[in-house]
């Protein structure tokens, strides 16, 4: 069986994982080493009067206590902002201070007060207990809606407004609403979600004297970007200087691309006690302080023609961002959001304004999918109530407004350009795998007993692997967004790839081998890859927007390219031959038209024992290295399916099936795409079914443990009909476009467009996310009444 | 239904694993200790870490080896495992003894080593993920976790692969659904469940039980 791509191959990273050998920041200890443990603040906006930490820096076992006025003290800084956006009025983004422990100030419910440090957690925890602190409460700001003119929370954030921001022509836009034939208008909320990798973040700073350097395990998704930060901007020490690890890290989804106040704090303090320093959260700590996901609220208004066609499309969004900027928070409902709001529509005229708000809740940034999925979710609401309104079926609707397959490359009019996509074919599949035109069967069959049966759509598009990094700097990224590979051939032809991008679930140890295997003709077994350290890693920018393939796949095509020309020089020395006369396949050095062959393994061999070598025009060695910068962003697009039935008498909503049609340009490896497509779709279904961060009005967080916050289990879930279409991505190598968000992008629409269609024989056209039981239950009790009124 | 029924069904719904989970994962000498206490695992660990009381030694065979170690009065098994005898494949994922990954054997007994004292465990035989096979000759059960995908970042597998053993042992035929039902108890945020059900029918296959 092939190893190379398209080939199911098993991963490779199983086994130490299966057998519990995966090393996990908080698996590694070492000698000597203290355990941190963090004062959080319990109120939600406070001055902060005093803090006495007397009493616990006596308490046994406890080496150090430190506030915030230490930090400052030692001149360390906070995590900056990695997009800002210019205002409408032409002001920047209000970028106030993040200090890692707090100044003077605390903004949210977890906010981090003070740290202690002892001999043992237990002794860490207890003297926790003993710090005293005074805070002057200050009123919590809570509700988006009247954030803007609630408590000041940060004095450089008037109206507690971080930007407010434009995108698209808003002159046409509202001249096409003003002569549409049909405006539709829709309100829809995207709720809060904490994102919830099982592994909670964790860190083990150590400081060698002797180097004057820092080592930092931590929780990354991307460890060289952490080291940047931590060394350039918040420590201000020579960046080689510190050490970024992130060893095996369990799922991030987002959560763990942003430096936290835990880690650095633990890497400052680790030199000023000399010693090594853990510090693991515990699953309220993650609840409280992770970064959170999504939190919107879009007013919509779709402008359709006498024949149902759309003219015009117009998007106004309020978010809130939190107590502080996140890293990447500004571009998630901007650039990540605002850009996609043609779907796979064309839309001759659309006009969004977003307003990023502060409040007293934890900071919100990406979490899987990141802006997609709330444009996807507003847009296939809103197609799903124009269909309604205009009496078509849904499928219809949308076929009629899809972007035809030969207006490729198509420019949206929200600032992207769609390299290639098909959206029928993708659409007729999935009808198709889920049997869409005998549903009205299924659905009298249900009702017979007793049961509400839907279907519901959603056809939606993302924009992967962000790029060029030119393009991304004009729009307000701080980073660049290429990746770096690099290629070292042993003597005896075995590899190790070193990528900048960072596997935690994804399977890059398989599926980069299997490039490898694919481009060099090398056993799978062979080939090995190194990552998350920067110590050993180039420069790259991690993992996250579902670049890993389509950017750092890229790359490492491109080292690969270079250590095949430079093996087709040694072979044709070798054979005496001319380099244009070298053919190289599966693994062999031919020479056009004779017998002559040289294996890979010859050549590596040779590359690293000279002795007959063409020293003269070539280096000996065999290890390449590339950086890649795409030229544009990938564009997977998809249709999902989903039918659920709703129990009346209890609200409950049950998925009953799913189809879903991706187009992910080519497959590498179709069982980990396939995984990945499982996983997104079911944080989908837990976003519009189970999943809510809820902050009562005081700032508190109601939801901080796992049994508040309902996460998605096995029982809650169907197993899902996967399929795909191709358009292959046209700017890379590999012609691959990106997996890991899809299915958390496509599916929260796909469902709550099934429960509403569920529920329309009762008159029933609006439902908010999460479709929880008891909303449902209160659904129909309410059309009941109503009908019988 | 009323609306105090439905409410209750709602709360039941949300919160089921207060009735599900400690039912399928609690060893009885648990649920005594817990109801005579009246409290929530989370408040044992949290006593753990506030309370100093030592009860000394204590031995647990833990996958065939004795492991003799100081221990608290509230130190929790998954500690223990993961700390004194330095087995960290068991994996501590929430602190309310709800995501499933720290479960390992008691006994034969599957078991939420975060929801346990290790001096409750004295004498027993343990037996964690690193004691049911190794990369050379995997149990039936992991094999077959790695031939159908049923991991992504691995964080929630060791626990997801010691409920399914004892799951298909106690039930060889299990349905879909009856996989689904047993597994309600662990967590797994990266796979969406669909590749864990059909590994944990594959490894009942195998596993020939
Ligand atoms: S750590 Fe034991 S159930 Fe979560
Ligand atoms: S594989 Fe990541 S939590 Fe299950």
């Amino acid at each position: 069986m092939s190893e190379g791509i398209g080939a199911s191959v098993l991963r490779k990273e199983d086994k130490k994982f299966l057998t519990g050998k995966g090393r996990y920041t908080d698996d590694i200890n070492r000698s000597g080493q203290t355990h941190a443990y963090f004062v959080r603040s319990d109120v939600a906006h406070a001055n902060i009067k005093s803090i006495d930490t007397k009493a616990a820096s006596a308490a046994s076992g406890v080496v150090a206590v430190y506030t915030g006025e230490d930090v400052a003290a030692d001149g360390i800084g906070g995590p900056i902002c990695g997009w800002v956006v210019p205002c409408r009025d032409g002001s920047p983004t209000k970028e106030p201070p993040h200090p890692i422990l707090a100044n003077g100030k605390v903004r949210y419910v977890g906010d981090h007060v003070a740290v202690v440090i002892a001999e043992t957690l237990a002794q860490a925890k207890s003297a926790a207990e003993l710090v005293e602190v005074e805070f002057e409460e200050l009123p919590a700001v809570v509700d988006l809606e009247s954030a803007s003119s609630s408590a000041e929370i940060h004095k450089e954030v008037p109206d507690n407004c971080y930007f407010d921001w434009e995108l698209g022509d808003e002159a046409s836009t509202d001249k096409a609403l003003e002569s549409a034939s049909r405006v539709v208008k829709l309100q829809v909320k995207n709720n809060r979600l904490v994102p919830n990798a099982m592994e909670p973040r964790a860190a083990l700073a150590e400081y060698d004297d002797v180097s004057e350097s820092y080592t930092l395990h931590t929780t990354s998704q991307n460890p060289q970007l952490t080291r940047l930060v931590i060394a350039a901007f918040m420590f201000q020490i020579p960046e080689s200087k510190l050490r970024v690890v992130a060893p095996d890290v369990g799922g991030g989804f987002g959560s763990k691309i942003y430096v936290y106040a835990e880690e650095a704090v633990c890497t400052w303090a680790s030199k000023k006690i000399n010693r090594p320093i853990k510090w693991t959260a515990d699953r309220t700590q993650a609840f409280l302080s992770d970064a959170h996901g999504r939190d919107h609220i879009n007013n919509v208004q779709l402008a359709l023609d006498d024949n149902n066609k759309i003219i015009g499309l117009r998007v106004d969004t309020i978010c809130n961002l939190g107590s502080y900027l996140s890293a990447f928070a500004v571009s998630v409902p901007t650039y990540l959001h605002g850009t996609l709001l043609s779907g796979v529509y064309d839309i001759p005229a659309i006009y969004t304004n977003v307003k990023g708000m502060a409040t007293t809740t934890a900071p919100v940034d990406a979490y899987r999918g990141a802006g997609r999925p709330e444009a996807t979710y507003l847009l296939e609401r809103t197609m799903d109530a124009a269909a309604r309104e205009v009496g078509m079926d849904p499928t219809e609707f949308r076929r009629l407004n899809f972007i035809p397959k030969d207006a490729f490359p198509y420019q949206t009019q929200v600032a992207l350009q769609y390299d290639t996509g098909d959206y029928e074919p993708q659409l007729d599949q999935a009808m198709e795998m889920i049997d869409y035109k005998n549903f009205e069967n299924r659905r009298s069959e249900a009702a017979k007993r007793g049961m509400y049966r839907g279907i519901g759509v959603s056809t939606y598009i993302e924009a992967c692997g962000i790029a060029p990094s030119a393009v991304a700097g004009a729009l307000g990224s701080r980073v660049g967004l290429y990746e770096s590979a690099s290629v070292r051939v042993d003597p005896t032809g075995t590899i190790t790839v070193f990528t900048g991008a960072h596997s935690h679930g994804q399977g890059h140890a398989t599926t980069f081998a299997q490039i490898v295997s694919e481009k060099l003709g090398v056993p799978l077994a062979n080939v090995d890859l190194i990552h998350g350290d920067s110590e050993k890693n180039s420069f790259g920018m991690g993992t996250y927007g579902s670049r890993s393939l389509a950017v750092g796949g890229a790359a490492l095509v491109k080292a690969l390219d270079k250590v095949i020309e430079k093996s087709k020089k040694i072979a044709a020395h070798l054979m005496e031959a001319s380099v244009e006369d070298v053919e190289f396949n599966e693994g062999k050095f031919a020479i056009a038209g004779t017998d002559k062959e040289k294996a890979f393994g010859e050549i590596a061999l040779a590359a690293y024992v000279p002795h007959n070598y063409p020293h003269e025009t070539l280096e000996p060695g065999l290890e390449e290295s590339a950086f890649y910068d795409p030229l544009n962003f990938t564009y997977p697009s998809g249709a999902h399916i989903a039918e659920v039935e709703v129990d009346p008498a209890t609200g409950v909503v049950e998925v009953v099936d799913w189809a879903a049609c991706d187009d992910f340009g080519n497959l590498i490896n179709p069982m980990i795409v396939e995984g990945q497509v499982h996983g997104g779709i079911a944080q989908g279904i837990g976003q519009a079914l189970l999943e809510n961060a809820h902050y009562d009005e005081n700032g508190q967080l109601l939801t901080a443990s796992y049994m508040d916050y309902c996460m998605p289990r096995a029982d809650d879930l169907p197993s899902f009909k996967v399929g795909y279409t191709n358009t292959p991505c046209t700017h890379n190598d590999l012609g691959v476009k990106g997996c890991g968000e899809a299915g958390a992008i496509a599916s929260p629409p796909a469902i709550i467009n099934a429960v509403i269609d569920a529920l329309s024989p009762l008159g029933i056209t609006d439902m908010s996310m999460p479709a929880t039981p008891l909303k449902v239950w209160k659904a129909i009790q309410d059309s009941q009444s109503v009908a019988a009124e | 239904m009323t609306l105090g029924q439905v409410l209750l069904y709602f709360m039941l719904y949300t919160y089921r694993l207060i009735t599900v989970n400690l039912s399928n994962f609690l060893t009885g000498i648990q649920k005594q200790y817990l109801q005579s206490l009246n409290r929530s695992s989370n408040d044992l660990r949290h006593e753990c870490s506030i309370g100093e009381g030592n009860m000394g030694e204590i031995s647990l065979n833990i996958n065939g080896k004795v492991q003799t170690h100081d221990v608290g009065d509230n130190t929790l098994l998954v500690d223990f495992i993961r700390e004194s005898a330095g087995l960290t494949g068991t994996h501590v994922g929430c602190d309310t003894s709800q995501c499933g990954a720290c479960v390992v054997h008691v006994d034969g007994v599957s078991v939420k080593s975060c929801a346990m004292l290790a001096a409750q465990a004295a004498g027993s035989d343990v037996i964690t993920i690193e004691g049911i096979g190794t990369s050379d000759s995997l149990h039936p059960m992991q094999e077959a976790f790695q031939e159908n995908h049923g991991l992504q970042c691995g964080f929630c597998t060791p626990g997801m692969v010691m409920s399914a053993i004892e799951l298909v042992s106690k039930n060889k035929n299990a349905s879909e659904k009856e996989i689904r039902d047993g597994l309600e108890g662990n967590i797994c945020r990266c796979t969406g469940y669909h590749n864990i059900v059909k590994s944990v029918k594959a490894g009942a296959e195998k596993m020939g039980v």
